[in-house]
């Protein structure tokens, strides 16, 4: 028989005949129905130990605490199915289960304790694929689980390639010297993601996490990923991303190189062992794996073929395998859990730029998902981000594949409630059917019409999520566009919000300063790559004042004025085809333009269709929502390792919404006509798509239209 | 499943090791050869229909598998034992029609529902809002479009333990002489139609708990104490206190409080809106919106809907339109009524199982927010 499986309390396969079948008296006959069992629970030095829970396996209404000498009595009915056992556990203790007791005869328990300090030797675990059984791996007894993991977000935060974009500066637009050249590129030695140290040739533009982070070797002639780095100019400083997106590197935790993420560590991400060795969630640190999530790797020599004495943090009390050794962490089944990584201040990171500590006391609030929950309605134990990300299973009621009313035992475990038995696909906003994203969000329209004078009053509501939307990555935005169709042409707009420039854009710039103008000719200095057909030139002017909205965190605190809300208020000044000319770009129709005011050219506008390609959405009627990041240079929506700033967050908190009043005027004769309020999710922005070659997507996520 | 006449001592035996006496009379079953019996000592209780036995594993070539509950239902409807004959549409007398006093909103489908409670047994009615049945009761639930059946659901009690029910959809087929059982996926569009046969995860975000989405500890939504109070087909309220089927009788009279245009809305929002919207253990977490009426609410201002809407600002759901839960006199600004007549959208409720807004049962609730002081 594997000794593997027999040590993980799992039968071989080969002889599973004599474990399945029905047992037919499992208990002691002399065992009554009903009676009471006292006994004690003690450390593994004879210690008692108080405050452990002691229950019978799978039946949470027996639990009871043990008193200061450990000691314990509970009330054990006989359910006649499977190896019923008593459960005695602790955090910071190995659970153990007693399967065969006798009324009136105190039992005495003891438990390993998970001896301090962490363990930097200890090697994570690999999960397994899910398919193969006799994989010696958490898959092994948790196959539904392993699955549910692989088909996760999680699975590949450490190996997503837009991640590696960012962190070693380059592009995928261009994959030869000479694509590379006419990028504007280098093309240069750079390590293979996950391997360790594999060279490539790779195109490095101008920013990214090493380079920005390390002047030392930003300057060299090298790259800062080169695995080859010449002594005294290696990167020092690496923006924290590998203490969220590989808590599976082995060895010393935090301040890690991501590439040193290879193997599982890059292949499995935020994996079972790296979550299921979090023994704490401090939250006056720093998030991380290591940090925040306090880590425990077990340091007791194992035996047989444990290298370490296994432990497993768990939110279940009652698990006494012994090759789970669980540990019982109740805010595993709480949202403060996701906290460790899902909320996440820092400070500047890019050497000589600094925040403002008066705004920023507590360093910048690059993600603020678990502060968004706490803060808003979902804000109730029965609904943490697990009651959404990771739900219950419709019919499985044991973390173990093959275990059963009727095995129920130290070794498959019990029957649990269903909400101790939820699936590990940490649900992402584009999952299920309907996606999760399409139920976050409700569009109301209402018009009226006084002369030729067309009002439109658009709500805006988040009505499906625990927390702000969008969230999480503050590369993302959300943008409501107001679109008016009549039977006596187009409407003119005369009030009301437009796309500022978080709607992203082909180029950018402002007059008096990037362009000059010439009669109808602008000098502009444009990407090369820019193709203009079909591209419109659209003139914001600003008109000094700004807009209000709820906002999160700082931004939603009653003593904000509007400025330091940060949503200046545009107006569409004119919009045009341009075509390219011997000295600049020439307006087909002549717009008036004043110094300061912000031009942009954008695709002409196309069918909004979910998936389609994200096109320049600035200075279409409606509005951007997003936490607009900025570096020191001021640029905006930066990746948040350059952020010094922020400049607004307009994101749509929790069970609020927000009314876009706009006035329209019409052409004579109007009839008919239909007014379409349309919401889309962008995941990132389009200035950065561009940059580092992504895919750049607009989502069609709720739609609503009215006529007349 | 069914139980034959030579077996029936035996298993009467066992069942008089478990207290059982005569079945009751009412569910007449002389007309059928493998009906129950009394038994030889006259004192034996035999059910008509044994329950569904838990599947065991199986060891197969590719290892252990544990077949999930629904497998062990038959594939076939016709060896549910609904009918004594599909083809003619013959229902098992066993199985007896009932028909809520106000209905679950299906988008305008035909609805027949039919319960099997096993006869040596007694729903425990001692609290009367949830009533628990007996293991081996059944429930079905045939849909039809125009006049073409196209799915009859199946929910049987396997166990006693609190989610120890089953759900499986069964699809006609063309010719109207049989159903299949239908994949956990669901389908939809069947037969050519709109209906939408919903997968098993679907069945319990009504059926199920808390952690799924909401339900009501009965399982059986539409078989309860109110919705059998005052009906006009099928088994009533007063029928099964008649044949002793539940244990604890109703204690005040059961019925729904007010006049018509009260008792419509009530009695409309009790079965389409307080399943979900409950303040049992597994209703829908976190809201205090409570749509279900409990037995012996004396009036509509004592009801759970009246003290937990009228007046009640939103929780979640914000609108322009929106400004309440019930605002009395304007049914627009009412929440509950705003998203009863949306569709495909993040407004809509019931957010599942149903694409066409109810014409009827949202004049129901529109009469009752404009009566409203």
């Amino acid at each position: 028989m594997n000794l593997f499986l027999v040590l993980l309390g799992c039968k071989d396969p080969a002889t599973l005949d004599s474990a399945v079948e029905p047992v037919e008296d499992p208990v002691d006959e002399e065992i009554p129905e009903s009676f009471e069992v006292t006994g004690q629970i003690v450390d593994d030095e004879g210690a008692p130990i108080e405050n452990a829970n002691v229950m019978v396996g799978g039946r949470p209404e027996t639990l009871v605490l043990t008193d200061a000498n450990g000691n314990f009595s509970l009330w054990y009915t006989n359910i006649y199915k499977g190896e019923p056992a008593i459960v005695a556990s602790k955090l910071g203790y190995r659970a153990k289960g007693y399967e065969f007791f006798k009324p009136d005869t105190p039992i005495s328990m003891s438990l390993r304790e998970v001896k301090a300090p962490d363990n930097p030797d200890y090697t994570f675990q690999n999960p397994g694929t899910g398919y193969d059984e006799m994989e010696e791996n958490c898959s092994h007894c948790h196959t539904d689980f392993v699955r549910d993991f692989w088909t996760s977000k999680h699975s590949e935060a450490a190996s997503n390639p837009l991640l590696h974009d960012l962190y070693n500066g380059v592009t995928r637009l261009a994959t030869t010297v000479e694509e590379c050249e006419a990028f504007g590129g280098a093309w240069q030695i750079g390590v293979e993601p996950g391997t360790d140290g594999n060279p490539i040739y790779k195109c490095h533009v101008e920013h990214g996490v090493l380079s920005d982070l390390n002047p030392i070797c930003a300057e060299s002639e090298q790259a800062c990923d080169d695995p080859n780095l010449d002594e005294g100019v290696e990167p020092t400083a690496f923006g924290g991303c590998a203490d969220c997106h590989a808590p599976g590197i082995n060895g010393q935790l935090m301040d890690r190189n991501l590439h040193d993420a290879i193997g599982l560590a890059y292949d499995a991400g935020v994996h079972c062992d790296t979550c299921h060795k979090v023994k704490d969630i401090d939250m006056t640190k720093p998030a991380g794996y290591g940090s925040r999530l306090v880590v425990h790797r077990p340091g007791e020599p194992g035996r047989n073929i444990f290298e370490w004495d296994p432990v497993y943090y768990g939110p279940i009390i009652d698990v006494p395998n012994v090759a789970m050794a669980a540990s019982p962490q109740d805010k595993f089944n709480q949202s403060v859990f996701c906290a460790g990584c899902h909320e996440h201040e820092q400070p500047a990171l890019v050497p000589e730029t600094t925040l403002d500590t008066e705004k920023w006391p507590e360093g910048l609030p690059i993600q603020s998902t678990y502060s968004e929950w706490e803060s808003g309605p979902f804000n109730n134990p029965d609904t943490p981000c697990q009651w959404c990300h990771m739900p219950s299973y419709v019919d499985k009621t044991n973390a173990v594949d093959i275990a059963t009313v009727e095995n129920q035992s130290i070794t498959f475990g019990f029957p649990r409630p269903v909400e101790d038995v939820r699936q590990h696909i940490f649900r992402s906003p584009f999952e299920g059917e309907p996606r999760l994203i399409d139920t976050a969000v409700h569009l109301s329209i209402q018009t009226d019409i006084v002369g030729d004078e067309l009002a439109v009053s658009t709500s805006v509501a988040n009505v499906g999520c625990g927390h702000a939307i969008p969230t999480g990555e503050p590369m993302r935005a959300m943008y409501v566009l107001i679109d008016v169709e009549t039977d006596c042409g187009e409407p003119v707009l005369q009030s009301g919000s437009i796309v500022d420039e978080i709607g992203g854009r082909l180029a950018s710039g402002v007059v008096g300063e990037s362009i000059l103008r010439s009669d109808n000719v602008l000098q502009w200095t444009l990407p090369d790559s820019l193709d203009f057909d079909a591209v419109t030139l659209k003139v914001l002017r600003s008109t000094g004042d700004y807009q209000d909205y709820t906002g999160i965190g700082y931004f939603a605190e009653s003593e904000r004025t509007l400025e330091e809300k940060g949503m200046p208020n545009y107006t569409l000044v004119g919009q045009t085809a341009v075509i390219q000319v011997a000295d600049g770009l020439a307006m087909n129709e002549a717009i008036e333009l004043q110094e300061g005011d912000k031009l942009f050219l954008v695709s002409t506008s196309a069918i909004l269709e979910d998936g389609m390609p994200s096109q320049g959405l600035v200075g279409r009627t409606g509005q951007s929502f997003a936490k607009v990041l900025v570096d020191a240079e001021g640029t905006l929506q930066v990746p948040h390792y350059k952020a010094t700033d922020i400049l607004r967050d307009n994101r749509i908190p929790p069970g609020s919404n927000l009314v876009l009043p706009h006035t329209f005027q019409l052409g004579e004769g109007c009839t008919t006509g239909t007014v379409t309020a349309t919401m889309l999710y962008r995941p990132h922005p389009m200035n950065l798509s561009q940059q580092y070659g992504w895919d750049a997507q607009d989502f069609v996520i709720a739609q609503t239209n009215v006529s007349w | 499943m069914q139980v034959l006449s030579n077996q029936i001592v035996g298993v009467g035996v066992a069942l008089l090791g478990l207290g059982c006496t005569s079945p009751r009379t009412s569910f007449d079953t002389s007309n059928v050869d493998s009906a129950s019996e009394t038994g030889i000592d006259g004192t034996q209780c035999v059910n008509t229909f044994e329950p569904t036995q838990l599947p065991d594993q199986q060891i197969t070539e590719f290892g252990t598998e544990i077949p999930t509950l629904e497998s062990v239902l038959p594939d076939k409807l016709s060896e549910t034992e609904l009918y004594v004959d599909i083809v003619q549409d013959e229902i098992h007398p066993a199985v007896r029609l009932f028909k809520p006093q106000y209905e679950l909103w299906s988008d305008g489908e035909g609805k027949r529902r039919w319960v099997y409670i096993p006869e040596c047994e007694k729903i425990d009615s001692s609290n009367m809002n949830d009533w628990s049945f007996p293991v081996g009761t059944r429930f079905f639930k045939e849909f039809s479009v125009g006049n073409k059946k196209v799915e009859t659901r199946y929910i049987e009690r396997l166990g006693p333990g609190e989610r120890e029910f089953v759900y499986v959809s069964y699809l006609w087929n063309e010719q109207q002489t049989e159903a299949f059982k239908v994949s956990p996926e669901g389908m939809p569009n069947v037969l050519g139609t709109d209906h939408d046969i919903p997968s098993w995860k679907q069945c319990v975000e009504c059926h199920g708990t808390a952690e799924q989405g909401g339900g009501r500890p009965s399982r059986g939504l539409g078989f309860s104490a109110i919705m059998l109070s005052e009906v006009t087909e099928g088994i009533s309220l007063q029928e099964l206190v008649e044949m002793d089927a539940l244990s604890d009788d109703p204690e005040v009279p059961v019925s729904i409080p007010g006049d018509q245009i009260n008792r419509d809305a009530l009695g409309y929002m009790h079965v389409n809106c307080g399943p979900c919207h409950n303040q049992s253990k597994d209703g829908l977490p976190m809201y205090d919106l409570n749509l279900w009426l409990d037995v012996g609410t004396a009036t509509p201002e004592d009801s759970n809907a009246w003290k937990t809407t009228v007046g009640v600002d939103t929780q979640v759901f914000k609108d322009q339109h929106v400004l309440g839960r019930v605002v009395p006199g304007n049914p627009m600004a009412s929440a509950i009524y705003y998203r009863m007549i949306h569709r495909d959208d993040a407004a809509q409720m019931p957010p599942l199982a149903t694409s066409q807004v109810d014409e009827e049962g949202t004049s129901a609730v529109s009469a009752w927010i404009e009566s409203l002081p």
